[in-house]
């Protein structure tokens, strides 16, 4: 396999870990690999650090009283 | 068969209501407005989504997520009703960006190749501004699974598309963030850490 399809495929595991979308085999598996080499570790790291900022980062709009007020409103008359 | 399910009273399903789907408010909020871009439009849009869920809280069983229900409520309303209202279809196509981004392959500058620091320094506006430059079929999953943490399943229910669509959707999604973060993070005048060189 070459490296573009090794990269390609850790990749697609590196999201899969993270979304907890690996089985307990498949991660047992991709955490060695990523012990035996630091660049996939830094890899991941960089993945889990970008999603934490986005996470942390997107601005999330205000939900106004009155918003909840004319959806009780709506629905309780 | 399909089983027939007990007709509610009034009383429980605002109960359902109060407890099971109100406290979903600020997330479908935030979903609603990066679905619309207009706090107006979105406010429409949750307050549709509840009046909906109310009426037809009968299909709703109890107990069981109601966040990723809401969602898909939403989701369905969004496309049915709001964006035929407003007549203001998506920016892009999602069959071009489909076949722009037809392949899964990734080169090494997938990953960000940026110092750490560069996107965790990022202000809110340019991690909301790389959002909302995204395709909306694309703007959609990263919304789903990255800021409200469904699982791929639910992301497949939510959207209406097999869970292998859900996955590959994702994959080119966050690589297109990427991108457009790693664009971002030159403009600010950060540099490759491995060539050293910064972008023009």
């Amino acid at each position: 396999m070459n490296k573009k399809n090794n990269t390609t495929d850790f990749l697609k595991n590196v999201h899969r870990y993270l979304d907890n979308a690996l089985s307990t085999n498949e991660s047992k598996n991709f955490i060695q690999d990523v012990y035996k080499n630091p660049l996939l570790a830094k890899i991941l790291n960089e993945e889990r650090n970008l999603r934490t900022t986005i996470k942390n980062k997107l601005q999330r709009p205000e939900v106004a009283q009155n918003l909840i007020d004319s959806i009780r409103d709506n629905i309780y008359s | 068969m399909s089983e027939e399910k007990e007709k509610l009273t009034r009383e429980e399903k605002i109960e359902i209501f109060e407890k099971e789907f109100l406290p979903h408010v600020e997330a479908l909020k935030t979903f609603a407005y990066y679905l619309t871009y207009n706090d107006n439009d979105a406010n429409d849009l949750v307050q549709e989504t509840y009046m909906k869920a109310f009426r037809f809280a009968e299909k709703f069983d109890k107990g069981t997520n109601a966040k990723a229900w809401l969602f898909r409520i939403l989701k369905n309303a969004y496309i049915n009703d709001y964006r035929k209202k407003s007549k203001q279809p998506d920016r892009v196509d999602f069959e071009d960006v489909i076949n722009y981004h037809k392949s899964d392959d990734v080169t090494d500058n997938k990953y960000l190749n940026l110092k750490e620091e560069s996107i965790e320094e990022m202000m809110g506006d340019e991690i909301t501004k790389a959002i909302n430059s995204l395709p909306p079929e694309f703007r959609t999953v990263i919304l789903l699974a990255d800021i409200e943490d469904f699982s791929y399943k639910e992301i497949s229910k939510i959207i209406g598309v097999p869970i292998g669509t859900v996955r590959s959707r994702l994959f080119r999604a966050r690589n297109t963030l990427k991108d457009l973060l790693k664009k971002y993070a030159f403009s600010l005048g950060y540099k490759d850490y491995r060539s050293g060189k910064e972008e023009e």
